[in-house]
């Protein structure tokens, strides 16, 4: 977040709106911890992180991928995902029960973005030098934790609601693929960062 | 039991992950070796079009020099040889009058200057005094004949430059080609030659003080057959301009 910050006039649409995500979930995540302090249910907190954070997401896949047909895909899946998690949160399921399913789709959502961008990356007849993209880096971030925590998502709900213990051990999972994913996400903003100047 | 399961599901839940993170760390692994073997590729079959043209510009230059060497030859033997009986033929001709001589007089001064002409031709295409009398002495020849009021040649080599056959033709097309360069464009009023040879180097360097050219639009017939030219013997070039101070190329030859 920090280095986002800091360079966020030399960067480009797409990634000022990638720092802006991280900021959002960087703000949830504080939130959410200060409600956990005080022993209250955080849970709306991570409704609220869903919708926000696939909608500023999906917007930095619209922005990277050049493709007319692909940013047609994900402008349509992003506003029937955005509107089936409105709707999940209000009127389908409790807003203070972990909301598997639309974390779950989130993920398959971001990980089928991505296989789009790198599909556009080896069509295309420029070659770039992936190990200093910063776009290539910010794809395997989603890739890394929105791909691999899938069974984190379809279990949590389940392990929440009666075993806490065993939950709280999914948390610990959960933490490490989110240091990998801010640690990815970090290499990218420093290799656009690179890039522009 | 129903810990048991739990920590099952926990056990189901960490090797699951891990199964996705290698998943999706194999593809991402695919996409930078297939990137790495089209960038190889693409770089191999840039570095065979390099090749080609190389190929293509020493046969170019080869192919030069034998044609030149053919109609230097013809021009002198056949041509020439000619010139020199027709001249013969004329001066057999008796003369009766003063303007039958004139008129003879004429004929054989035309056929002297296209004998001359001739010669020229064919000593330009190919000097036969290069390898005779060696580079250094040819250039002062050359200079001579550039040389006026406009515009004064110099050359600055040591007498006792010794250098390849190979590299005294090269450096002697270069300077044709710097010069007919000069002649054409540049408005210079000096041209200065010099060829400095050091215990492990030659160092040539060609300078005019013209108007100078774009050396990003380099990539003119001429530009090129020097950079091939000096391909050739094995040399590195530079190509300056500085516009109405110094501009030439500069080639180093290492021994």
């Amino acid at each position: 977040m920090i280095i986002g910050l800091i360079n966020l006039k030399k960067l480009d649409p797409a990634f000022r709106v990638l720092v802006l995500m991280v900021i959002c979930e960087t703000l949830v995540s504080i939130l959410s911890r200060w409600q956990q302090i005080q022993d209250l249910n955080n849970l709306p907190y991570l409704h609220f992180l869903t919708f926000f954070e696939f909608l500023l997401g999906s917007c930095f896949f619209y922005l990277t991928i050049t493709n007319k047909a692909f940013k047609r895909i994900i402008f349509i899946l992003s506003i029937l995902f955005l509107g089936y998690t409105s709707i999940n949160s209000f009127f389908i399921q409790d807003i203070y029960t972990y909301n598997q399913i639309p974390r779950m789709l989130e993920g398959y959502l971001f990980v089928l973005f991505g296989f789009l961008y790198f599909y556009e990356l080896l069509k295309q007849p420029k070659v770039i030098q992936l190990s200093n993209s910063g776009e290539f880096w910010a794809v395997t971030a989603f890739f890394s934790y929105f791909g691999t925590t899938q069974f984190i998502h379809l279990f949590s709900g389940y392990l929440g609601s009666h075993y806490r213990d065993f939950y709280l051990i999914l948390g610990d999972l959960n933490r490490t693929m989110v240091i990998i994913y801010y640690s990815i996400l970090t290499i990218a903003l420093w290799k656009k960062k690179s890039q522009t100047t | 039991m129903e810990e048991k399961i739990a920590d099952n599901l926990v056990v189901l839940v960490s090797i699951g992950t891990l199964s996705l993170f290698t998943f999706f760390g194999g593809v991402l692994l695919f996409i930078i070796l297939y990137q790495k073997k089209v960038i190889r590729s693409q770089k191999e079959k840039q570095d065979l079009e390099t090749q080609f043209q190389k190929d293509m510009l020493h046969n170019y230059i080869e192919t030069q020099e034998k044609e030149r060497k053919r109609i230097a030859a013809d021009l002198h033997d056949n041509v020439g040889a000619s010139l020199a009986a027709v001249k013969m033929m004329i001066n057999r001709i008796p003369s009766q009058n003063d303007s039958e001589k004139g008129v003879l007089e004429e004929c054989k001064e035309v056929i002297q200057k296209t004998a001359n002409s001739t010669r020229e031709i064919s000593h330009n295409l190919l000097p036969p005094s290069l390898d005779t009398l060696g580079l250094v002495k040819v250039v002062k020849r050359m200079g001579k004949n550039v040389s006026s009021d406009e515009l004064k040649m110099k050359l600055n080599a040591s007498p006792s430059l010794t250098l390849s056959k190979k590299v005294e033709l090269a450096l002697f097309r270069i300077i044709q080609e710097m010069m007919t360069n000069t002649l054409k464009y540049a408005k210079a009023t000096e041209i200065i030659v010099s060829i400095e040879q050091q215990k492990d180097q030659t160092i040539f360097k060609y300078t005019d003080n013209g108007i100078g050219f774009s050396i990003e639009n380099s990539n003119g017939l001429g530009f090129k057959n020097i950079a091939t030219r000096v391909q050739m013997i094995q040399a590195e070039h530079r190509f300056f301009s500085k516009p109405n101070h110094e501009n030439g190329v500069s080639i180093t030859i290492k021994s």
